[in-house]
C-alpha cells in the first residue's frame, strides 16, 4: 500500500519508504569500502531504481529483500568500477546450505540478502560475535571469547542465542522447535 | 524458507558466512548523512515534479567505441524538450570530481539544480542561457531546470 502510494506520486509515503529502509541501505553500502560519496551514490540509485521497477514487486512483503538486493549489486558495480575486489555474487565453493533442492544462483543471491537485513536487525552484541565465528580464517572460541571479553564457556550459548535472533529476523521456526 | 532443517546452527552460520563475505564492519554504526537522505527525497520530488522532460538526444560517450572513450576527456550530452535544447559538458576534474558547463537554447531565467552522490549544487542561468556547475561527484546526476516560465527534468545520467 505505501509502495503503491508512492509509485503513485505520494510524497508523505516515499518519505515514510525512505525512512524505514534508509538506514539499511546505507548500511549495506558502507560494508561494501564504498567511501561516503560512492555509497551515497549507491543509495540514490536504488530508490531512483525503485521508482522504476517497484510495480514489479508484487508482493510488499519483498520490499526490504528488493532493496537490500539491488543495494547489494549496485555496490557490486560501484566496486568493479572502482576496480576493487568484488565479493561474488554466486555460491563459489561453499557448503551445501539448503539441500540439493535450492541451487540456483539468483535465489542463493535473494536468500543472502535476506540474510544480510535479518543480521543488520541483531544488536550490535549479536552482529560481532556472529562477525567473528564467521572469520576467515576462522578464530577459535577461545579467541572469540576473548575477543568479545566473554568467558570461553559462555561462548556456545551465546552464539546459539544469536543464531535464534537471527533465525527468528528471517522468520525461521528453529529445528528444535520444529522437531516437536 | 520455512524447512527448519535446512537453518540448524551450522549451516546458518555458514550462510551467514557467504552474506557477509567481503564486507567491511570498521566504521561501527554510524548515522545516514542528513544530505544522503534529503538526496533520496529528492529522487521521488525529481520523477514527480510537474516538468516538461528533456530527452537525452546525443552522448559522445555512447557514441565512441568502448575502447576509444576515456574518462579524462569532456564528454558531451545534448537534450531536446519540446520548445529547448540542452546542451551539457561533463568536465573531469581531480579526484573523480565533475563540473558540468551548460547552456539551454533559447536561454531562460531560472536557477539549475544538481544532485549527485549526496551533493546538492543549485546555479543561477545566465542571460545567455549559461550555467556552470561545479564540485559534483562522479554519480546518477539528477538535473532540473527551474524557471518562473519553464520547469525541465533532464533524462538522469551517469557522469
Amino acid at each position: 500500500m505505501l509502495l503503491a502510494s508512492a509509485l503513485d506520486g505520494d510524497g508523505a509515503a516515499w518519505a515514510e519508504l525512505v525512512d524505514r529502509y534508509q538506514r539499511l541501505l546505507w548500511w549495506i553500502a558502507r560494508r561494501h569500502r564504498l567511501d561516503e560519496a560512492e555509497a551515497a551514490d549507491v543509495v540514490q540509485t536504488v530508490w531512483l531504481a525503485l521508482l522504476r521497477h517497484g510495480r514489479a514487486i508484487h508482493d510488499p512483503e519483498r520490499l526490504e529483500s528488493w532493496l537490500a538486493t539491488t543495494c547489494r549489486r549496485e555496490a557490486w558495480a560501484r566496486l568493479r568500477q572502482l576496480d576493487r575486489q568484488v565479493p561474488s555474487p554466486v555460491v563459489v565453493d561453499a557448503p551445501d546450505v539448503l539441500g540439493p533442492r535450492v541451487d540456483d544462483a539468483l535465489l542463493d543471491e535473494e536468500l543472502r540478502g535476506d540474510v544480510l537485513v535479518a543480521f543488520s536487525k541483531l544488536d550490535r552484541a549479536c552482529q560481532e560475535l556472529l562477525r567473528l565465528a564467521c572469520a576467515v580464517p576462522p578464530l577459535s572460541k577461545n579467541e572469540i571469547a576473548a575477543r568479545m571479553g566473554m568467558p570461553p564457556g559462555s561462548y556456545g550459548p551465546r552464539r546459539a542465542r544469536c543464531l535464534e535472533h537471527l533465525r527468528n529476523k528471517l522468520g525461521i521456526v528453529s529445528p528444535a522447535a520444529g522437531s516437536e | 524458507m520455512t524447512d527448519p532443517d535446512a537453518f540448524d546452527d551450522d549451516r546458518l552460520e555458514s550462510l551467514l558466512g557467504r552474506s557477509l563475505q567481503g564486507l567491511s564492519f570498521d566504521d561501527g554504526d554510524e548515522p545516514v548523512p542528513d544530505r544522503v537522505t534529503q538526496g533520496s527525497l529528492w529522487v521521488h520530488d525529481f520523477l514527480f515534479a510537474d516538468a516538461a522532460l528533456a530527452e537525452l538526444v546525443s552522448d559522445t560517450d555512447a557514441a565512441a567505441p568502448a575502447g576509444v572513450r576515456s574518462s579524462g576527456s569532456v564528454r558531451s550530452l545534448s537534450y531536446e524538450a519540446p520548445e529547448h535544447f540542452v546542451d551539457i559538458e561533463v568536465v573531469p576534474g581531480p579526484a573523480s570530481s565533475r563540473s558540468l558547463v551548460g547552456e539551454i537554447s533559447p536561454p531562460v531565467i531560472g536557477r539549475v539544480r544538481v544532485v549527485v552522490a549526496g551533493v546538492d549544487r543549485e546555479v543561477d542561468i545566465d542571460e545567455r542561457g549559461w550555467f556552470h556547475v561545479e564540485g559534483l561527484r562522479a554519480g546518477s546526476a539528477l538535473v532540473m531546470i527551474d524557471g518562473p516560465e519553464l520547469r525541465l527534468r533532464l533524462d538522469p545520467i551517469v557522469i
